[in-house]
């Protein structure tokens, strides 16, 4: 009888997309740190307006980072599952399994 | 420049209005240096985790077709960014860690300005009460007497040594200023290369998926996460040393954190400069007063040697280099041996005559003494003392700052 055998494993692609995903939330993470440390940064003059510049820009590139995470998680999930249907699929075609 | 304002017949510096803190949080900035370097060490992390997971996956070379292609693609361009927003964050915290101490030190100094100031401005107001007082006194003697009022002299003396002690706290809120205006510019100069950093990443990834959209050759995404990797173990910027040192927690891995040369450079110049400050904020006042100390001889050093070449300028050619005169001093005098001649002397501030405490000349002109208001004082006879010596005396020494600012050699 033919056995299951996977192109890909899908468990550590699972695993990988629960890491990805936790990537995500720290960044968010990050985020936060990063936004509080802008509220009240201590600087002054042309160090403040760089400051702010620059901490505008980030908290920008960390949400965009964070949500590129989550999609790559996402990616990842999706991709395990169509693998496993279609290594489901021909191994019940192979076995003539409905 | 301290300004002067005739008070009666004395001139007396004008009190100078107490300089402003230098504004900025030094307390506060520290603490944002921990949380970027908390960020930047978070980031790290996600990297790491990130790029051990996919090279795990990876490494099992079963996963292939579009997904797979897809996935590692966007797996390194997110490892890559990770990577880049941990330099930029660690630079951004070596930054403020830098501003923090240079600006605790400018206000440090502003600080004792202020301080002094009211002191001297104490000082100040004492010396106009006894100026008003010697007024009273005087107020029956004929129009023009004053000038020779022995107490006039003693006046002046403490109004111009009042002028000395503020010119030198205004040289030191100077200091002060100037240490806050660069320490703001030299932070501004390392966000805004953060910031560059940022685009520069961006750009280059933007062109990278721009050549594969193309069909052109596909970067190898786990080439590149192996450089990454390499990247991140082989750099040592922010030692856990060094971190602790400077104030932040102790971060085991920070050394992985800034991997580019040109952050290494940067990132290192800033830490440099904040261990040296790091040390003069270890001994906090005693170093301080160390620094002002050397500070103030490199000021006289300075000074003495402004003095010389000041004084040279200003006398004939023909006079020559000069010569050592008594105690520190140098004496001219004129080649026709027509009696003219100028001596220099230094003065010596634990000496107890206030007339030797201060830089001094001494005048004669064709055989006469010419006193501190540019006339030609009485000659003496030998063994016969005029009732006002000591007055004469006191107009033979001409402080070398007012004679500087004359006209000729021999008159204002």
């Amino acid at each position: 009888m033919p056995t299951p055998s996977f192109l890909v494993a899908p468990p550590e692609v699972r695993a990988t997309s629960s890491v990805v995903d936790q990537c995500s939330s720290a960044l968010l993470d990050v985020r936060g740190t990063f936004a509080t440390a802008a509220v009240h940064p201590g600087c002054a003059g042309v160090a403040a307006a760089a400051f702010q510049s620059l901490s505008q820009a980030w908290l920008a590139e960390l949400a965009r980072l964070s949500d590129q995470a989550a999609s790559l998680a996402g990616q990842l999930l999706g991709a395990a599952g169509d693998y496993e249907r279609a290594d489901h699929a021909a191994f019940a075609a192979s076995s003539g399994q409905p | 420049m301290t300004a002067m304002a005739q008070v009666g017949s004395v001139l007396v510096p004008v009190a100078p209005p107490a300089p402003d803190l230098p504004a900025g949080d030094p307390d506060q900035l520290l603490a944002t240096a921990r949380r970027s370097m908390a960020a930047a060490q978070l980031l790290h992390e996600v990297q790491a985790r990130l790029t051990a997971s996919t090279a795990a996956l990876g490494g099992r070379r079963a996963w292939c077709g579009t997904a797979s292609g897809a996935f590692q693609r966007s797996a390194s361009d997110t490892s890559s960014w990770l990577d880049n927003a941990a330099r930029a964050l660690a630079l951004v915290a070596a930054a403020l860690l830098s501003y923090a101490h240079a600006l605790a030190d400018a206000q440090r100094l502003i600080r004792l300005a202020q301080q002094q100031i009211d002191e001297l401005a104490a000082s100040r107001a004492r010396l106009l009460n006894d100026i008003e007082a010697t007024r009273a006194t005087r107020a029956g003697l004929a129009f023009g007497a004053e000038l020779f009022e022995p107490g006039t002299v003693a006046l002046q003396r403490r109004a111009d040594a009042l002028a000395t002690q503020l010119r030198v706290v205004e040289a030191s809120t100077e200091s002060g200023v100037t240490l806050a205006r660069r320490a703001e510019q030299t932070a501004a100069a390392a966000f805004d290369e953060a910031a560059a950093m940022t685009r520069a990443a961006r750009e280059r990834l933007a062109l990278e998926q721009a050549e594969r959209a193309a069909g052109g050759e596909p970067a190898s995404p786990w080439l590149l996460a192996g450089e990454l990797i390499g990247f991140g173990l082989t750099d040592l910027v922010l030692g856990a040393a060094d971190a602790a040192q400077a104030g932040l927690d102790p971060i085991t891995d920070a050394a992985e954190l800034a991997s580019l040369a040109r952050t290494k450079a940067v990132a290192s110049r800033l830490l440099g400069r904040a261990a040296e400050e790091e040390a003069a904020a270890t001994l906090e006042a005693g170093a301080l007063q160390a620094a002002e100390r050397q500070a103030l001889t490199d000021l006289e050093r300075e000074a003495e040697t402004d003095w010389l070449a000041g004084a040279r300028a200003k006398l004939p050619d023909a006079w020559g280099p000069g010569e050592p005169a008594r105690g520190v001093g140098t004496r001219w005098q004129e080649p026709e041996g027509r009696g003219s001649y100028l001596r220099i002397d230094k003065g010596r501030p634990e000496h107890g005559d206030p007339l030797q405490q201060i830089d001094h000349v001494h005048i004669r002109k064709d055989g006469t003494k010419i006193g501190r208001d540019g006339e030609p004082l009485p000659r003496r006879v030998p063994g016969v003392e005029p009732p006002n010596l000591q007055e004469l005396i006191d107009l033979e020494h001409v402080p070398l700052e007012d004679w500087l600012t004359w006209r000729d050699w021999w008159r204002p």
